[in-house]
């Protein structure tokens, strides 16, 4: 079952095999997992948004157009309520970028860690979506056309907005004392 | 050299195309040539390719313990809405009018049933949605203690409006089939798939289990 694609599980799954599905929950509820991690720094929210994607995407799996590939539909959804659960937050005090101990170590004695929590704090930094499409290159790997489809944008407005988020983060850090070095 | 806002912009595509691994032959030449002419271009380049790096090196989590079977979990038991031939061969059983198939493992859900509003010889797809939720009141519960299928099956609620809540484990598909009387019982059968046979049958009433 591994081996078989996700419209071959989507149609086993319409023809009333539960199981089929599950093969799909498992196929994808850590890269959604992950995905909603990163837009929300929050795992309990994380944890609730990938439930609810599941249980939509079986929902509505009647409606899913096989033209598309199904993984840019599941993302979608994921990326769709993740920006609900933000839209729903009570308004908090912005993230800053200190690391977990609150002291930034000297230039260079960064570990990979404290690299690792400056930027997720520097990716909730970016607008939502910037944020968006960080989260679908890195950690959906998801090509440009991909993103294109998923955000319904054209892909020239993509690679743009990816651009600049990539450079928004390399400020964020730089300023944060990170060099490239 | 300082490059203007045209040569940062393309200087910044290609970098960005070099990253994602896109750059065509002709733009790795182009890149190339502003990167021997640009210090400001070598410092973008390191520092967005660095920048990428890290972001493409953060650690996927693992997705918490339990989060899997409480996706599975959550799920209706009525298959999705395109699912044409489960849903006919289920319709032909006249004198049943739910049916909840799995394929194995865990089932846990619960049905509520609206009286007088189903169609006993055609069912939709929105008449076999049924709902999630816990057997807090359970009035009449059945066992089933068969050698694949384990678990039970429980009518709750009020005779207006009973719930059926299942609860079952089992290692072959089976589906479990409901059927509710004018007066408020329901007759329950655990029915395995491959052969149609009837597992075990039992008839719930609010108060009283049989």
């Amino acid at each position: 079952m591994n081996d078989e694609s996700d419209g071959a599980l989507v149609r086993r799954t319409c023809s009333g095999e539960p199981r089929a599905f599950e093969a799909l929950v498992r196929r994808h509820e850590k890269t959604v997992y992950n995905a909603a991690l990163r837009m929300l720094h929050d795992r309990e929210e994380a944890r609730d948004v990938t439930q609810t994607v599941f249980l939509k995407v079986y929902e509505h799996l009647g409606e899913y157009d096989p033209s598309y590939k199904f993984y840019s539909w599941i993302y979608r959804i994921a990326l769709n309520e993740s920006i609900k659960s933000l839209q729903r937050r009570k308004p908090t005090a912005a993230l800053d970028f200190e690391t977990p101990d609150g002291a930034p170590g000297p230039e260079g004695a960064c570990d990979r860690r404290q690299l690792g929590d400056g930027m997720a704090a520097a990716i909730m930094s970016l607008r939502t979506e910037y944020r968006a499409v960080i989260v679908l290159r890195h950690f959906m790997d998801c090509s440009y056309e991909d993103m294109a489809t998923i955000l319904e944008l054209p892909e020239k407005t993509v690679k743009s907005r990816l651009f600049s988020a990539r450079q928004l983060l390399r400020t964020a850090l730089e300023t944060r004392g990170w060099t490239s070095e | 050299m300082d490059v203007g806002m045209t040569g940062q912009d393309t200087a910044l595509e290609l970098i960005n195309a070099e990253i994602d691994g896109v750059i065509t032959g002709p733009q790795r030449a182009e890149l190339n040539r502003l990167l021997l002419a640009d210090p400001s271009v070598r410092a973008l380049r390191d520092g967005l390719a660095r920048t990428c790096r890290v972001l493409d090196e953060m650690p996927r989590e693992e997705i918490p313990a339990g989060l899997h079977e409480a996706i599975v979990g959550r799920l209706p038991v009525a298959m999705p809405k395109s699912h044409g031939r489960r849903y006919t061969a289920l319709a032909n059983r006249p004198p049943l009018r739910y049916a909840a198939a799995f394929g194995g493992g865990l089932l846990v859900s619960a049905l509520a049933f609206q009286l007088g509003s189903l169609d006993s010889t055609e069912l939709g797809a929105g008449q076999l949605a049924g709902t999630i939720a816990e057997a807090t009141h359970a009035e009449a519960r059945m066992i089933v203690n068969l050698d694949r299928v384990r678990g039970s099956i429980t009518l709750t609620g009020s005779a207006k409006a009973p719930q059926v809540v299942t609860s079952l484990e089992s290692t072959q598909p089976v589906s479990i089939v409901t059927h509710l009387h004018d007066d408020g019982s329901v007759e329950v059968q655990v029915v395995d798939d491959a052969t149609d046979k009837v597992l075990q049958r039992g008839n719930l009433r609010i108060g009283a289990a049989h």
